[in-house]
């Protein structure tokens, strides 16, 4: 018996990779003269026999059957994966555990995947295999990765790789669960107005942080924002159609890319586009949280475009009678036909919807001003420019956040100049339960062969402020700095709202290097009131520029709240900002400007080095003034700074006029 | 459903064979992890309690075709309850359509206009006569035949699957064919 087993054994293991042979063979397409198998494995006639019977008998069943289930779609999906050796995966691509498909969008086909080299789970999305002989597929693809890359933002997609895998292109993104705001919409309808003013903010500041590097989304739709969780943080997806803003080249192909449904005028004509572009498409969505359509629709795509183009969108109050006059107004501006009747930024929308945010959760607060009609903002310009006002917001908005009250001015034709509209102005929000962004690496050397201007105080030597110094304030503030051996000691007293600081009394040209060191005196915790708090601050020129670095707190010192304003060309403010987590109770800042670029770095004073925290196109033009501060960020307890260094190395200084004298 | 015991219709519950192959049919890799056929087949039981109207008489063909209909309704609102939870509509969609696209190509192969309704009955008795046959193969026999001959995947993808070598899959078509068609034609007994 014992014997007889084995040679079934080894008969059955015979006759199956006889059929293995016979098998494959009808998979590579190819239906085998059957006759010619059974002469050729006499010993298996029988059992070939029977095989071939049996197959015809459940192939007549299952043929049909199995074409009725086929599904393509999977076929095309899955069907050119490595296979997994995990039994529950899809497949593998490249290093990459494939768990799951996630979806298909434009050119390419997105899987959850899990990195088994970093524990952790991603979303990669590969170009469809239908593309991966279209070179112009490919490139764009590429472009996709690149563009998407170069943004870090908490409300951007982060890429983590981008590799190719059998000739196609793939990026790995952070995987988020959730869902997107067209499924969101799809679901429960518009959600309440705080809500559609989170998701706005959000997806603004993420498109501000394309635009800053030059880049624009074109297809900005409910189905490319991410919601992750059941919470309302939110990011951008999907930069497949992004465009470099001078790369004229692709922009100026007239080829018809993006949804129509939220695609600018000038892009359904196929003209060049801009970063005012995707304003179109935000309002479109910021139209479609308040009323679950989007603005603009039609039978045809082409019925859509002509509407897009040339039809006036309907107010979303048609639809939800509860969306405010305000919103309705900021939404018609964003979708308005001409990109020049839009609002120049994204920052600035972001900004506007924070005030109206803010006063929504404190309707103490004051109210914003409304919308300009396109005619009042050439004069709206002028106003920001002469004033630069920025307010701090109550603590309603963003608890903690470092605003600024940087109102105090050196220049007497300023200071005279009181603004009566006191308009407040918020940073980039920071939610409370954003996650600090994640340091930047250092991305600027000066170059010290350039740098030959220099100046340098070390103010702990008791020795007057002056001279390159002058007390920067206002009139009638009588606040004192005070020299002492720990260095100068700037002080706000109680009950006054304001700031004051050191101003140089020359100008600085070129590339530079600041460098301030301060400490927040221990004997006297740092006083906080019921305004944003006190702040310190290095600012690069006059108050339309500034930058915002730290504000103090109780028991902490002062934690690092980088921000930065400037103003466009054409007088718009744009405030930026990032807020790292480190506290100190003494540290040194760092601006450092080369070329056109200006960065931003702190050292928490234990360590000698310096991390960059933030960085911002800031134009060549020379700084008229570095001033030192302290500002009361809108409370009423004071505040105190011990500034103990101050070194500017530049290619030039040039003296300029003191305004005081 | 073979030999009722009564001139009662045939128990819904006894079509669970049936319910559970087209199930396992309909549920593709793109939906596997996030369907459960079984599950699958024990709403669309539910549902078919839960209809007024089950089709006249005690047929067993049509109450297959009616109870196949009723699988693909719940099948499509399982489809988008799923994809739904998870990102991308995109993804959604493409599922929906590719669901509803093979439940019509499978309605025109079992129920197409020009078949009588004797031959509609007739196509459906043959999936239950399949169904339960393949409920009498073991487990690994039933898994390869399925997979290689009602989905279509290759033999290494089924060895994968089922973590057998490709000779031993064969080895399982071989042995579940030949039981298979004993079941489906008694008369030619392995």
């Amino acid at each position: 018996m014992a014997s007889n087993d084995q040679n079934r054994d080894r008969s059955d293991e015979r006759l199956g990779s006889v059929l293995v042979e016979y098998l494959e063979a009808v998979e590579s397409g190819i239906e085998p003269d059957r006759r010619a198998w059974l002469v050729r494995y006499p010993e298996f006639y029988d059992e070939l026999s029977d095989f071939f019977a049996d197959r015809d008998i459940i192939e007549a069943i299952a043929g049909p059957l199995r074409e009725a289930v086929r599904d393509p779609e999977e076929d095309l999906i899955l069907g050119q994966l490595d296979p997994s050796e995990i039994p529950d995966h899809l497949g593998r691509i490249g290093p990459y555990e494939i768990l799951d498909w996630i979806g298909r969008g434009g050119m390419g086909i997105v899987f959850k995947g899990f990195d088994s080299s970093l524990n952790r789970f991603v979303a990669i999305k590969i170009l469809a295999p239908q593309w991966a002989a279209d070179p112009g597929a490919r490139r764009r693809f590429t472009r996709e990765a690149r563009s998407a890359a170069a943004i870090s933002h908490p409300h951007v997609v982060t890429i983590h790789a981008v590799g190719e895998w059998k000739g196609r292109p793939y990026l790995v993104m952070e995987y988020i669960p959730g869902s997107t705001l067209e499924e969101r919409l799809e679901e429960g309808g518009p959600p309440p107005l705080a809500e559609i003013l989170t998701i706005a903010i959000q997806v603004a500041s993420g498109l501000a942080a394309a635009h800053a590097q030059g880049l624009i989304h074109r297809d900005v739709k409910p189905a490319n924002i991410l919601l992750e969780g059941n919470l309302t943080r939110v990011r951008l997806v999907d930069f497949g159609l992004a465009r470099a803003r001078d790369d004229a080249q692709l922009t100026q192909q007239g080829t018809l890319a993006g949804t129509p449904r939220y695609m600018a005028p000038e892009q359904a004509r196929g003209e060049t586009l801009d970063s005012r572009s995707d304003l179109f498409s935000l309002g479109g969505v910021i139209h479609a949280l308040c009323t679950g359509e989007p603005p603009f629709r039609g039978n045809s795509i082409p019925e859509v475009l002509r509407r897009v183009c040339d039809e006036s969108p309907p107010s979303p109050r048609r639809i939800n009678p509860e969306v405010p006059e305000w919103l309705v107004a900021i939404i018609g501006r964003l979708l308005a036909k001409r990109p020049d009747q839009r609002f120049d930024t994204a920052t600035e929308v972001a900004e506007r919807l924070e005030r109206h945010l803010a006063r929504l959760r404190d309707p103490s607060l004051p109210p914003v001003a409304s919308v300009e009609s396109v005619e009042d903002r050439v004069a709206d310009r002028r106003l920001t420019r002469r004033f630069a006002v920025i307010v701090p917001l109550g603590a309603g908005l963003i608890a903690g956040l470092g605003v600024a009250a940087w109102e105090w001015v050196a220049r007497p034709d300023r200071a005279t100049s009181r603004p009566r509209d006191r308009r407040p102005v918020a940073i980039d929000t920071a939610l409370p339960d954003r996650p600090a962004p994640d340091r930047p690496a250092l991305t600027a050397y000066p170059d010290p062969d350039r740098l030959t201007a220099i100046y340098r105080r070390d103010f702990r030597d008791s020795r007057p402020i002056l001279p390159g110094l002058t007390l920067a304030t206002r009139p009638g503030l009588e606040a004192v700095p005070e020299p002492g051996p720990g260095g100068v000691r700037l002080t706000i007293p109680r009950g006054l709202v304001d700031g004051i600081g050191l101003a140089t009394t020359f100008r600085i040209s070129g590339d530079f290097e600041i460098t301030a060191g301060f400490d927040v005196p221990p004997t006297e915790p740092p006083r906080i009131g019921t305004g944003i708090g006190p702040e310190l601050r290095i600012t690069t020129t006059d108050p339309d520029v500034f930058g915002s670095i730290a504000r103090l707190e109780r028991d902490k010192g002062a934690v690092f709240a980088l921000a930065h304003a400037t103003v466009d060309p054409d007088g718009r403010r744009r405030i930026l900002g990032r807020w790292p987590p480190a506290a100190s109770r003494s540290g040194r800042f760092r601006l450092i400007r080369r070329g056109s670029m200006l960065h931003y770095l702190v050292s928490d004073g234990v360590e000698a080095s310096f991390d960059e925290r933030f960085r911002v196109e800031f134009g060549t033009e020379p700084i008229e003034s570095i001033t030192l501060g302290i500002d009361s960020g809108g409370s009423p307890e004071g505040a105190d700074v011990v500034w103990n260094e101050l070194s500017i190395r530049a290619e030039r200084f040039t003296d300029r006029p003191l305004e005081s004298r | 459903m073979s030999d009722p015991p009564t001139a009662e219709p045939t128990p819904l519950e006894s079509f669970r064979p049936f319910l559970g192959l087209l199930a396992r049919l309909r549920i593709g890799r793109r939906l596997r992890g996030h369907l459960d056929p079984s599950d699958l087949v024990q709403q669309t039981l539910l549902r078919a309690h839960q209809t007024a109207s089950p089709p006249d008489g005690d047929d067993d063909g049509r109450r297959a075709a009616w109870l196949r209909r009723i699988l693909e309704r719940t099948l499509l609102d399982e489809v988008r309850r799923v994809t739904r939870v998870k990102r991308g509509g995109g993804a959604a969609r493409s599922l929906a359509a590719a669901i509803d696209e093979s439940s019509s190509r499978l309605e025109t192969f079992l129920a197409a206009p020009d078949l009588s309704p004797s031959q509609v009955a007739e196509g459906h008795e043959r999936l239950i006569r399949l169904a339960q046959a393949l409920e009498e193969l073991s487990n690994d026999q039933r898994q390869a035949v399925e997979l290689h001959y009602l989905k279509g995947w290759t033999l290494a993808e089924v060895g994968r699957e089922l973590g057998r070598s490709k000779a031993a899959v064969a080895g399982l078509l071989r042995r579940g064919l030949r039981k298979l068609r004993g079941r489906l034609e008694p008369d030619k007994a392995d």
